[in-house]
């Protein structure tokens, strides 16, 4: 009796053991992949910047101190944004507006050194020697 | 009758003493009598002699008060000539210092430039070495690494990081959010970050993972081992294996409603490699363990990089024994059973959260 229920326990085993997959997670795969989107990037127009923009992601020295960016670029020149900053005690936001255009080098914010735009479906690339910045289109809603 | 007689009586009275009254003012002439009394005037000293002898004491008086102020000016004069020449004996130091000064200042200004160009040219060879092999320096815990020293507290001379900041679309940010050499603050994102084990059983080998990661740490990466520490938590329950029942199997073997947290306080690292041109570091971090309730001294092989949005990676693994933190290891009949010995892992991404004092470091401990 005891040998049976042995060998039902057993032949059990296997055949689960023959259903069932390893599913080790592999060494190069335990971190977080991100998804990698491929873009085309072209120098934006006036329509690709006008509208609220979300970061999704940015890069370079500025990214240490830089949390969450956000923007409203109007139709009639003016701008908003705001970021999530750290570097102090805590997170802190900074809130900004002024009059934005476009211009042969690219995205003119307050009359400052021209910031080289481009745009990608729904997303918008502002570069600078600093650092990065990839927004996405988002709703006010 | 009585009464008649009696009134002139009294007008009888009152006429008689008006009667004496006018009789006394024409009786009584006046007396008064005004005496001048004129007379020779009296013999005495010269009046002319008394105010000629004044005159000529007086001037006496001014020619030896005049001989006194020339003396006290002669003086004066002669203790301001002397104060004069003392004056511009310091101007002179003063000039003679103040030009040291900015000789120093000049020689301290070339010294920073060629420290900087070397630290700069250092790091460029280090980038563009063909055999980065050779850059990694191997570090024993007690030798310093190569890295950027730190500026001496007398070459100090920019303003408090609270105040530094740098613009970046019109934005002011923070200049120092983060340095490979200076201790820096990290949180855990735990939407990029994961935990989890590897495990054998009878039937097959699996793994179990959660992002449920949670937590801080704090280390200066160019020196790990200074005061490296730090707190990791991990939702118990939420390990996921992949196989539901599996799952609860789990979370009945780590007791998962009475020990939520799976926590690793971590008080020490041990650095093997530091390599600041890339930015890595490989060592062993050290701290304790608690699982299931049972807290254990624990060592775990990490690697930590920065990564191109100037985020911690740190990656690593270490055997762990079930029955060391009183886990019985989840079977299935009988003949299904997880063995004892698992490996854990980590595969976190800390973003900077900011410069930390060392004194802030010193006085949290």
């Amino acid at each position: 009796m005891r040998v049976e229920r042995a060998a039902l326990a057993l032949s059990v085993g296997l055949c689960a053991s023959a259903c069932i997959a390893p599913s080790v997670v592999a060494s190069s795969g335990r971190a977080v992949a991100v998804e990698e989107v491929a873009l085309e990037w072209r120098a934006a127009s006036v329509a690709d910047v006008n509208g609220f923009f979300e970061s999704e992601h940015i890069d370079g020295d500025v990214a240490a101190s830089l949390l969450r960016v956000n923007y409203y670029f109007a139709a009639d020149g003016y701008y908003s944004g705001a970021a999530l900053t750290v570097g102090a005690a805590h997170p802190e936001y900074q809130t900004l507006s002024g009059t934005w255009k476009l211009d042969a080098n690219g995205l003119v914010l307050d009359e400052g050194e021209p910031v080289e735009c481009a745009a990608a479906g729904e997303r918008l690339r502002l570069a600078t020697p600093e650092g990065t910045l990839v927004l996405k289109r988002g709703a006010l809603e | 009758m009585n009464g008649k007689l009696l009134r002139w009586i009294g007008l009888a009275a009152l006429v008689g003493i008006a009667g004496l009254a006018a009789a006394a003012l024409v009786l009584v002439p006046p007396r008064v009598q005004v005496v001048v009394n004129s007379g020779e005037p009296e013999r005495g000293p010269d009046r002319l002699a008394t105010v000629e002898a004044d005159v000529a004491a007086l001037r006496e008086d001014l020619r030896a008060l005049a001989g006194g102020l020339d003396r006290g000016l002669g003086g004066l004069g002669d203790s301001l000539d002397e104060l004069a020449t003392q004056s511009e004996a310091r101007a002179k130091d003063a000039h003679d210092g103040t030009a040291r000064v900015e000789a120093l200042q000049h020689e301290l200004a070339a010294l920073r430039g060629e420290v900087r160009d070397a630290l700069a040219a250092g790091a460029e060879r280090a980038a563009t070495s063909e055999a980065p092999q050779e850059v990694v320096v191997a570090v024993e815990p007690a030798v310093e690494p190569i890295v950027a020293p730190p500026s001496e507290p007398a070459l100090q001379t920019e303003p408090p990081r609270a105040t530094k900041t740098r613009g970046f679309l019109s934005f002011k940010l923070p200049s120092d959010g983060f340095a490979f050499d200076q201790r820096t603050r990290f949180a855990v994102v735990p939407s990029l970050s994961r935990v989890g084990f590897d495990a054998k059983s009878t039937l097959h080998d699996f793994s179990g993972v959660t992002s449920r990661v949670d937590g801080e740490l704090v280390v200066r990466l160019a020196r790990p081992a200074e005061g490296a520490s730090g707190r990791i938590k991990v939702e118990s329950a939420s390990l996921d294996t992949g196989i539901a029942e599996r799952d609860a199997n789990l979370r009945t073997s780590l007791d998962a409603p009475r020990f939520p947290e799976l926590a690793f306080e971590w008080t020490a690292f041990e650095p093997k490699t530091v390599d600041a041109a890339a930015q890595k570091v490989v060592g062993t971090a050290r701290g304790k363990l608690t699982l299931h309730g049972v807290t254990k001294e624990f060592a775990m092989e990490v690697t930590a990089t920065v990564d191109a949005s100037k985020r911690l990676a740190l990656q690593g693994q270490a055997p762990l024994a079930l029955s060391d933190f009183a886990i019985e290891a989840p079977t299935k009949l009988g003949v299904i059973a997880v063995d004892d010995h698992l490996t854990i892992w980590i595969a976190l991404v800390a973003r900077p959260l900011g410069l930390v004092e060392d004194a802030e470091v010193s006085g949290a401990r």
